[in-house]
């Protein structure tokens, strides 16, 4: 057990879809040769197949605390990073041609079913839901690692795949019931999020929650009392955990949404949510009802201009409340200040500028010669 | 162990990564050169590697940071202070800056604003889509075959066809394309000098993009007034009804989920289950285009109920004033009394049982007490009795027609739900509404929006804080005119000083500042002004209409259903004969040139295709300036390389919704030989001058009459040589510094900052309707200089007006809000084609982005169909289908979704031509007749001016089939 242990709440009543958080990460962690199809962050419309395609019924986690066998995804499953033909649209000097996704040939992307959901008309329904890596409490992927290349980091908690030891077996990505792994062909590694744990140990916030628009991500320990998390998991328990049955006791706590009623067959609104509680219950527990209710009736007493802390608390009226101890901004990351301006070295413009950045193995010969 | 590894990249590094990406780009030799122009001077530190942990700590570092923003038409969701990210010359990620100060403790910050497109542009700008040098077409336009060419060639040509064309044909036949995105700073600092000393024309977009909100004009004058985002925190009732906030406003989307948490009600009312449908509390379904019926029922019921909030009425709208039954036209003063004012109203006082004329200087009404609902007969000057009647006593009549139960038959909605909506509505204290530009790109449009309008004006719910319907969001810091305008910085004064005689005049005479500052706007849009020189405006949607050969596909618009009385080319034709719509260069006189700044027309306006058969040939150069490459840049003469945000220092227009001016910085070095639109604009001139030197050529007369100086041209629009190419900051400095809107930060302040909220009301034309005060410590309500202080409004009136009294509204039975059936535009088809804007992109800037279109539900072109209409022709998700009318035909994927209401399609914009194969795009199907009313003119508000009062576009209610085809069939 680690001493500490990070956490995240994602409040899906303020969740709108946007996926600033998947592009907050792509730009920052998976842009390396071999991590093209990669999303730590993912967010699907729900009801829906979610990413990986189907990632609910591949298996993995623990049943009874025995670990079950698990399917692995590939890249087709989690949506395939396509390529395009801007240059041959552009300069080709073929007039007719079209812009087209792997020739026009492609699979499956990872939002495939955005904004479809569930029900008919006008009984419609569906909701965004965001997902990371878990952290979880009971990680499956460091029990099924045979190399012992995973780790939860003694001082928070994080899950980390230690990128030297592992030899890209894949038993993790097996084992994961969230399939929440990727495997990079390139550097023959498996790679999931780390929790942005740079910036973490500089006391900022990872980049999906700081970047959020929607204000929907709350970061801090589980046990802080005073801390966002706790209040909101422990004290009201509005917050519930994803799939808890698959037994690995995630770290990710989800706010579960709110829905306009259904309507009668005259068109009238009825009192029924139209997002179907059993299909809450399915995905986040039990603990759905209670959750609903305590949003509904604090939200009533708010609006009767009584105090109530949990409203207070999601509403966040100041925004850097979101994140716990973590709320240093970026730029003062003390590590990470800008090089002084007279050490800055001039450099002439690029022609044409693309990043990109070092693999381990780049790295170290980058560092040596 | 860190402290060395700040540079994670060294030199050596990034070349061989460089040549990597361009092997596998197998870019042409113009896009790239060869790498060796990378780096310089000594290589930074090199960092140890110790661990795999490295590798991404290296990943999270940088060399500097500047802030900056994206300066293009996000609109409602413009704008965000962004910290950039540069790392060994480029510009390697962005992330919010989130600094936005707490405004007062009740409401939630703006932080951390921003979106997943903003969050890319540093990928978006190095992606196969960037230009970096000048390109000249090789092949047949649209052929894809360019030659590399310097600046000095480029603009050499382009300045010569621009001589020929101006001494041989008119110094109107040059056109700026000026897209949505223009910034009102430093690039139209530029445009704005060139045009106004050349008086070659600039189109107004505004109408031709869908967003000229006709209704809103209608009623209150003007379209532009919008509150901060964060007053809607404040509101006990949110109506999402003609807006779909979860894609379009992104950033400021919390204040609405969080103004739930508070205790407000968000009902949404839209066709489809829309994804800003899936936030609120009540989903009403209704039928597309029906939206005025919905209205109409729940003012009756307002009205039945006694709920009308009589004070506000009385003293804000137009309900009490008098309307002559004979003439259908408002009874004057002038109609009364010997020697009466023709834009003094009338009202029955009840106080006094007396005629009286309405308030006229302000809208206090004093010791008047007017009767609402009132007939009485009254005599003229010349002895004539005639019937009078309140607008109130006409509405009431109205109304009658729309009981819930007829208005349901209408809507779909059911009327106990309707009454239900009513009474929520008169129960809450504060009503405000999310109504973007949706409905007013309906055909009856216009009669929605008044409608909605009234249902706010009955309740009181304007002015207020956490109340109002919500106009058109603009706010533009005020020194750009007076950077554009006068012939030099000295001359300013003396310039604008002679307009004084004339204001002064005005408001003696009881006009407020805001028409007259209005009016400044119109003035651009009747070139020759002797008194003052200005750029000139023309209406897009009509040029494209009337040069374009849009109108073309309008032919059998009789056969639609659109309800006019007459053929619909008679309604233009009088319209541009009485010169109600002005249109320069006039129909006779043919478009020759056209430049298009942060523009792309082939993919934005309606029938497009008709452009490139009508307009294209026309025109003997088209010059796209941009940063990528997009489908106008594909059919242009010449692709300009345009240095993007992160390459220059600029300031722009925001809007109130997040009412901070956001500047950007620049970060590095434009790319290549990219540079900014005012150096371009700068060294366009400066060609011209140099050629006309050149060849003799002094100076020619416009149409109207006024001196064009081409051997003077960069001498004149640079003022002499004061501020010159690359002189980007010292124009922006000298805007930000000639504003009035910002004095408590110094310009180099707010570069460090990024951001600075407004501090009052800009007096500028395309900015003043919002009329209220921007506080530091709280909320901003637009109209309250109305509402609180009692200012007339810029109406014929001078009042929230529901009666339109032009002859155009009488012949098309519109003088009273009321419901139209939707027409069926493209011919009788069975589904009608709604659409929206897309959650990822804006307009077209992100549309082929490689993370976008990964991201969104499908990587190309595809339509949102029922559940029932799907099955009911045998396709399947993922099926390729035509989509037909009678003026156009195109293909694409079907998406089969529960959330779509049947016989209802949906296709989210801003395609790219080139991502429709097989023939034809989205626009082909689109239309977009002409409505007769927005052809009025020779009336006090309704007459063109900057952003209104022009054509708009309808593809709302395009009437469409589809079918499925087989992958590869052609559309």
């Amino acid at each position: 057990m680690s001493k500490r242990q990070v956490a995240m709440v994602m409040d899906l009543n303020k969740c709108i879809g946007c996926q600033t958080c998947t592009v907050a990460c792509k730009t920052l962690w998976t842009r390396r040769e071999g991590m093209e199809h990669m999303l730590w962050n993912t967010v699907n419309t729900q009801p829906g197949s979610g990413t990986p395609h189907g990632f609910e019924s591949m298996g993995g986690g623990f049943r009874d605390g025995v670990a079950q066998p698990g399917k692995r995804p590939g890249v087709e499953d989690f949506g395939k990073a396509w390529k395009f033909n801007h240059e041959e649209v552009f300069f080709g000097g073929k007039g007719e041609i079209s812009l087209a996704a792997d020739g026009g040939k492609h699979g499956k992307g990872p939002n495939w079913d955005e904004d479809q959901g569930g029900g008919e008309f006008p009984n419609s329904h569906y909701f965004y839901l965001p997902r990371i890596c878990n952290h979880c409490t009971h990680p499956a992927c460091l029990e099924a690692c045979p190399r012992k290349a995973i780790s939860k980091r003694e001082d928070n908690g994080i899950v980390l795949i230690d990128e030297d030891r592992c030899k890209g077996y894949r038993f993790c990505q097996e084992a994961c019931p969230y399939k929440k792994i990727y495997y990079n062909e390139v550097e023959e590694v498996s790679q999931k999020c780390i929790f942005c744990f740079p910036r973490i140990d500089e006391g900022v916030t990872t980049a999906c929650s700081r970047q959020c628009p929607g204000r929907v991500r709350f970061v801090g320990y589980l046990d802080d009392p005073e801390g966002p998390i706790w209040k909101l998991v422990t004290k009201h328990k509005v917050a519930l955990p994803l799939h808890a049955e698959y037994g690995t006791q995630p770290n990710v706590f989800y706010v579960p949404p709110l829905s306009p009623p259904k309507i009668d067959d005259e068109g009238n609104p009825t009192d029924e949510p139209r997002i179907p509680t059993e299909y809450l219950v399915s995905l986040f527990g039990d603990g759905v009802h209670d959750a609903l209710k305590t949003l509904e009736r604090e939200r009533e007493r708010n609006k009767r201009g009584e105090k109530t802390e949990l409203m207070d608390l999601l509403i966040a009226r100041k925004w850097l409340d979101m994140f716990g101890p973590f709320q240093k901004h970026p730029r003062d990351a003390a590590r990470n200040r800008p090089i002084p301006q007279n050490q800055q070295k001039s450099r002439a413009p690029q022609q044409q500028a693309a990043i990109r950045f070092y693999t381990k193995e780049e790295f170290k010969k980058g560092g040596r010669e | 162990m860190t402290s060395g590894m700040s540079a994670g990249i060294d030199r050596r590094g990034f070349l061989k990564s460089a040549a990597a990406l361009m092997g596998s780009l197998s870019m042409p030799n113009f896009v790239v050169s060869s790498a060796a122009a990378a780096g310089a001077g000594p290589l930074p530190a090199v960092p140890l590697y110790t661990s795999w942990k490295d590798v991404y700590r290296s990943q999270w570092t940088w060399d500097k940071v500047v802030r900056s923003t994206h300066h293009l038409n996000c609109w409602f969701q413009a704008h965000c202070s962004w910290d950039v990210y540069v790392k060994d010359g480029i510009v390697y990620r962005e992330e919010q800056a989130g600094e936005y100060e707490q405004v007062n403790a009740e409401l939630p910050d703006y932080n951390p604003r921003g979106c997943q497109k903003g969050g890319c542009f540093s990928e978006r700008m190095y992606d196969p889509s960037r230009i970096t040098h000048p390109l000249r077409r090789v092949g047949p336009r649209g052929s894809g075959k360019w030659e590399r060419v310097s600046w000095d060639e480029a603009l050499a040509d382009i300045a010569d066809t621009y001589l020929d064309v101006t001494l041989e044909e008119g110094t109107d036949r040059t056109i700026w394309d000026l897209g949505p995105g223009i910034d009102l700073g430093v690039s139209m600092a530029a445009q704005g000098r060139f045009s106004m000393l050349t008086q070659s024309i600039g189109l107004d977009m505004d109408g031709e993009i869908g967003d000229s909100r006709r209704g809103t004009l209608e009623t209150f004058g003007k379209i532009v007034f919008e509150r901060s985002a964060d007053d809607y925190f404040y509101s006990d009732l949110i109506l999402f009804w003609g807006g779909n906030p979860v894609y379009t406003q992104i950033p400021q989307a919390h204040f609405f989920t969080e103004a739930r948490y508070r205790g407000a009600k968000i009902v949404s009312i839209a066709p489809d289950y829309s994804p800003s449908a899936t936030k609120s509390d009540l989903w009403v379904p209704i039928k597309p285009g029906t939206d005025a019926a919905l209205a109409l029922a729940i003012c009756h019921e307002i009205v039945a109920g006694g709920h009308v909030k009589e004070t506000f009425v009385k003293e804000q709208t137009d309900l009490p004033l008098l309307v002559r039954s004979d003439s259908l036209r408002f009874l004057k003063q002038a109609d009364v009394e010997e020697g009466g004012r023709a834009d003094h109203h009338m009202l029955w006082d009840a106080a006094s049982d007396s005629l009286q004329t309405a308030p006229f200087r302000s809208l206090a009404l004093e010791a008047l007490n007017p009767a609402l609902d009132v007939t009485k007969t009254v005599t003229l000057k010349d002895g004539q009795k005639v019937e009078v009647r309140s607008v109130f006593s006409l509405l009431r009549d109205r109304l009658a027609d729309y009981t819930p139960e007829a208005a349901s038959k209408l809507c779909g909605v059911n009327p106990k739900l309707i009454r239900r909506l009513a009474r929520e509505i008169v129960s809450a204290d504060k009503v405000s509404n999310i109504a973007q530009t949706s409905l007013c790109k309906y055909f009856h449009g216009n009669l929605a929006e008044r409608s909605m309008a009234l249902i706010f004006a009955l309740t009181g719910n304007i002015g207020r804080r956490g109340a109002g319907f919500s106009g058109f969001p603009l706010l533009t810091p005020d020194g750009g005119d007076k950077f554009a305008i006068p012939p030099s910085l000295q001359e300013a004064a003396q310039t604008f000083g002679k307009l004084e005689p004339l204001i002064q005049q005005r408001l003696e005479a009881g006009d407020t500042q805001e028409m007259i500052v209005t009016d400044l706007g119109r003035m651009m849009f009747a070139p020759g002004n002797k008194l003052l020189r200005l750029p000139v405006w023309t209406s897009g949607t009509l040029f494209w209409s009337v040069h374009g050969g849009v109108g073309e596909l309008s032919k059998r618009a009789d056969e639609w259903g659109l309800g006019n009385k007459r053929p619909l080319g008679e309604y233009l034709d009088e319209a541009l004969a009485k010169q109600w719509q002005p249109l320069n260069p006039p129909p006779d006189r043919p478009p020759r040139i056209m430049i298009s700044l942060c523009s792309n027309t082939l993919r934005r306006a309606r029938g497009s295709e008709k452009l490139l058969e009508v307009l294209w040939p026309k025109l003997k150069k088209i010059v796209v300036m941009d940063w990528r490459i997009n489908s106008t840049a594909r059919h242009a003469d010449y692709v300009l390389p345009v240095a993007p945000w992160y390459e220059r220092t600029s300031l722009k227009w925001v809007t109130p919704l997040s009412p901070y001016l956001t500047i950007t910085d620049q970060a590095t070095k434009p790319l290549g030989e990219s540079k900014s639109d005012w150096s371009i604009i700068v060294a366009l001139s400066e060609a011209i001058q140099k050629r006309a030197r050149a060849r003799g050529i002094k100076s020619v007369q416009s149409p109207q009459g006024l001196e064009v100086k081409l051997d003077t041209l960069y001498d004149d629009l640079t003022m002499n040589g004061q501020f010159k190419e690359g002189d980007d900051d010292k124009v922006a400095r000298t805007i930000y510094d000639l504003g009035g809107t910002h004095k408590k930060l110094s310009w180099d302040e707010i570069k460090q900052k990024g951001f600075a909220r407004f501090e009052k009301l800009p007096e500028e034309p395309s900015s003043i309707g919002n009329m209220c005060e921007f506080p530091e410590n709280d909320s901003i309500v637009p109209l309250t200089f109305h509402v609180r202080d009692k200012v007339p409004y810029p109406t014929s009136s001078r009042r929230i007006q529901f009666f339109v009294d032009h002859p155009f509204y009488e012949e098309l039975d519109e003088l009273l809000p009321r419901f139209k059936a939707p027409p069926t535009i493209g011919g009788d088809y069975p589904l009608m084609m709604t659409g929206g804007k897309t959650r990822w992109s804006i307009h077209s800037t992100w549309r082929d982005s490689r993370i976008m279109l990964r991201l969104e539900a499908r990587p190309e072109p595809y339509m949102l169909v029922s559940m029932a209409d799907a099955t009911k022709r045998g396709i399947i998700d993922g099926d390729w289908i035509r989509v037909w009318n009678d003026v156009g035909r195109f293909k694409c994927k079907a998406k089969v979704s529960p959330s779509l209401r049947p016989g209802q399609t949906l296709m989210y914009h801003a395609w790219e031509q080139y991502q429709f194969s097989g023939g034809g795009d989205m626009n082909s199907v689109s239309p977009t007749p002409l409505n007769p009313v927005e052809l009025a003119g020779g009336h006090p508000h309704l007459t063109a001016g900057v952003l209104q009062g022009q054509n708009s576009v309808f593809d709302r209610d395009t009437r469409i089939e589809i079918e499925r085809i087989a992958e590869g069939a052609p559309a």
